[in-house]
């Protein structure tokens, strides 16, 4: 009797697997075509914002920590802050006759400006550590403006701003941003000091792979990676990453380049995302 | 009907485990994470049996194919498997020995890594040619032997908490 019980469960089971199974098989087949973009985002928009009460608990707890810390450190920084403002004033009164010099001086050299562009800084809320150079989700959405397919960027710990990645998918509330170093994500950029045009293509690793870059280049590890000009995305000149890899081989047209996104020397929790003015 | 406020709280705590505390995971050390959806639904197949393990690997893989841009389904499938396999493990040995559910958690890391691999090479996610896990082994074994030494411990931790719900 009891072995007939179990024989049933397990069949049971055994069914529900195989069910599972092609459940499981038929998503991956199907991709993303619109009937399963619709079930993923319905289920999305369930998901996410449980989550990010979640998250926002937790930066509110470390923020609380951090507060008190600060408070200490601002009577310190006061009196530092004090002699700055000084400095500061007399160097504000010199800031705008250079500016005026620097209009003028673009003007005269007809230097095209830079599109521009409105920033919307985001935290970061989720960030997965298996799919680590794959991608993260933010807490602004359509309803900030944010769009798919705007590049995002990150400031570096120098100050410098370097490519992050673009949004991949937009919310009410929330966005995806696939990582440069996203398979999915490729990007025309360009050797800075040999002024070759490329493309950075990410494979889900901490690298990027530098494509289409001729056998006859001299290229050193070290080089500076920017952004080109031929960006539909993201604006020129913003940086990416250096070569720590050249590869020249007997075969084929092209060098394998190996890049290192400044994205990724460092913890990254807020990030800005650029949408045209 | 407690039984399934239990189960949402559970769900919300491993997915807030596994997807937002890892921000905060120095930069060095984010590979050392464990695969605590993973180990749960191990857990889960391993006490419970196959019925209970297969349809919450479903359930938590839907949840990170829903969060991920990766291939829609990829871990849904993946988890599935691993709670069928873990599942069958149930009543056949001691699973309250660390080294059955070291075996166990074993076996459900390589069959996931597996399934991944096998779904991005017949299907690849873009035109990029995949690089297989496997090329990035010694990554790839650092973490199943973090995810392994963890086992004993974070089951330990499940099954307490089991126990107090009980």
């Amino acid at each position: 009797m009891v072995i007939n019980i179990n024989a049933k469960s397990s069949k049971r089971a055994n069914k529900v697997f195989v069910f599972l199974v092609i459940v499981s098989v038929l998503f991956i087949s199907l991709r993303l075509t619109p009937t399963i973009l619709a079930i993923k985002q319905l289920a999305y928009s369930v998901l996410v914002p449980n989550l990010q009460i979640s998250s926002d608990i937790f930066t509110k707890a470390g923020g609380f920590i951090l507060n008190l810390s600060n408070i200490i450190k601002v009577n310190q920084e006061n009196i530092s802050l004090r002699n700055e403002i000084f400095e500061l004033t007399q160097k504000l009164s010199n800031y705008q006759s250079v500016l005026d010099d620097n209009m003028r001086l673009k003007q005269l050299l007809q230097i095209q400006e830079t599109k521009s562009v409105k920033p919307i800084f985001a935290n970061i809320i989720i960030r997965e550590p298996s799919q680590w150079y794959q991608w993260v989700i933010i807490n602004k959405g359509s309803i900030d403006g944010i769009e798919k397919n705007a590049p995002a960027i990150a400031v570096l710990l120098n100050g410098d701003i370097c490519v992050f990645g673009r949004i991949f998918e937009v919310y009410k509330n929330t966005a995806k941003v696939a990582l440069l170093t996203n398979s999915l994500i490729s990007v025309p950029v360009q050797i800075k000091n040999a002024n070759i045009d490329c493309i950075a293509e990410g494979f889900n690793s901490h690298y990027l792979k530098l494509n289409y870059v001729p056998q006859n280049s001299d290229i050193k590890t070290g080089e500076q990676i920017v952004t080109s000009p031929l960006s539909d995305v993201f604006e020129r000149g913003i940086k990416v990453g250096k070569i720590i890899e050249v590869v020249k081989t007997n075969y084929g047209q092209y060098q394998d380049i190996i890049v290192e996104p400044y994205s990724q020397t460092q913890s990254i929790y807020e990030i800005a995302v650029l949408l045209e003015k | 009907m407690i039984k399934l406020i239990i189960s949402i709280i559970i769900y919300l705590i491993l997915i807030v485990i596994q997807f937002i505390i890892p921000k905060y995971v120095p930069l060095n050390l984010w590979l050392l994470y464990p695969n605590f959806i993973l180990m749960f639904v191990i857990y889960l197949a391993l006490n419970k049996g196959v019925m209970k393990g297969q349809i919450t690997g479903f359930f938590y893989g839907l949840t990170w194919d829903i969060l991920s841009t990766d291939i829609f389904g990829v871990r849904a499938l993946s988890f599935t498997i691993a709670g069928y396999l873990a599942g069958n493990f149930n009543r056949k040995f001691n699973k309250n020995q660390p080294l059955t559910q070291i075996i166990v958690m074993g076996i459900g890391l390589i069959v996931t890594y597996f399934v991944l691999n096998v779904v991005y090479i017949i299907m690849p996610l873009s035109d990029t040619i995949y690089i297989p896990t496997f090329e990035l082994s010694h990554l790839v074994i650092l973490n199943i032997l973090v995810n392994l030494i963890l086992t004993p411990v974070i089951f330990k931790i499940f099954i307490f908490i089991d126990e107090k719900i009980s």
